[in-house]
């Protein structure tokens, strides 16, 4: 499996912000976490269980539709 | 209610969090001065005095001449309006990263909100007519200005609906997280409102009573949402206030 580039603690807000490509995979977990205040204060981990997805599998969805890995990625 | 004269007179940079930062990384920061040439930011830079401001002390009151446009970098400041039965109404919170007197940049106004340092705050100011001519000079700042202008009015056109058709529950919550994403800080326990908070001041930001406030947060007590304290507030479970304030349905899937 390739290096991932998320990971549990890292917060809603900034991901999404990062990655708008993810966001269709939160609305179809009816998600509200996009464009809500309270995304800065919840790590993806947080979400996963607030909704009752299994945080593992949850990073593997997300990982899966992110955008190709660009040169410079650290 | 005054809304009209509340209406863009604070502008908000969204990470609002940035502090000790040297001044000219603030400003590159600050959505009034973003897209500015760096030597632009400069000028802006040379025209700034530094100013403090102590606990329970005022930047400006209610009423005063607006002749200086302030940017808090250090502390937080409550920005406050009588009413006419001299009743103080709290309308904002300001954390480090955020203007506030803006309204200097429009000629001869007054200041329609009084500034009061909630903690032992810094920041900087420019005389409005330095800040006006720099306007004049870089377009890019004027457009930056109607921008926070247009996201300021949206809020209050927000706030004003909810007044007029929320129930109380989602009032207070909404204010709560307004509050908790303009001045919070992430602790162990939850999202802490860095800001002197009273029963009282929730209720004036919601249009309803102190007991009233005073029920509802205990119940949201009881049921794991926040953690209070002393003029303190700490949002224990974010998503569950957000529920309450947006009338999510709870997630389908059950909660291991």
């Amino acid at each position: 499996m390739k290096s991932s580039r998320l990971s549990p603690q890292m917060s809603v807000a900034d991901v999404l912000e990062r990655w708008p490509e993810l966001i269709p995979t939160f609305l179809e977990h009816r998600m509200a976490c996009v464009g809500c205040s309270m995304a800065a204060f919840e790590t993806l981990q947080d979400a996963a269980r607030i909704y009752g997805i299994h945080p593992v599998r949850f990073l593997e969805e997300l990982e899966a539709h992110l955008p190709p890995e660009e040169p410079s990625g650290g | 209610m005054r809304f009209r004269d509340t209406i863009g007179l604070v502008l908000t940079l969204k990470a609002s969090l940035v502090t000790d930062l040297p001044l000219s990384d603030i400003l590159q920061k600050t959505a009034l001065f973003s897209g500015l040439e760096p030597a632009a930011l400069q000028a802006v830079q040379l025209a700034a005095h530094t100013c403090q401001s102590a606990a329970g002390s005022y930047f400006f009151l209610q009423g005063d001449p607006a002749e200086r446009v302030f940017l808090l970098t250090r502390g937080r400041v409550k920005l406050t309006q009588m009413n006419p039965d001299g009743s103080q109404v709290l309308l904002r919170a300001v954390g480090p990263g955020t203007l506030f007197g803006a309204v200097a940049l429009a000629q001869g106004e007054l200041y329609p909100v009084s500034a009061e340092s909630a903690e032992d705050s810094g920041g900087v100011y420019w005389g409005a007519a330095s800040l006006q001519e720099l306007v004049l000079r870089h377009p890019q700042m004027a457009l930056n200005a109607m921008s926070l202008m247009a996201e300021r009015v949206q809020e209050f056109q927000q706030r004003f609906r909810e007044l007029a058709t929320e129930r109380v529950e989602r009032r207070l919550a909404r204010a709560l997280l307004r509050l908790a994403s303009q001045t919070g800080r992430k602790v162990a326990e939850g999202v802490l409102i860095d800001l002197p908070l009273t029963r009282q001041d929730l209720a004036e930001m919601t249009g309803t009573t102190l007991f009233t406030v005073s029920r509802i947060l205990n119940q949201w007590e009881t049921r794991g949402l926040v953690t209070l304290g002393r003029e303190r507030v700490i949002v224990r479970f974010p998503h569950g206030l957000v529920a309450v304030a947006e009338d999510l349905l709870p997630p389908q899937t059950s909660q291991p």
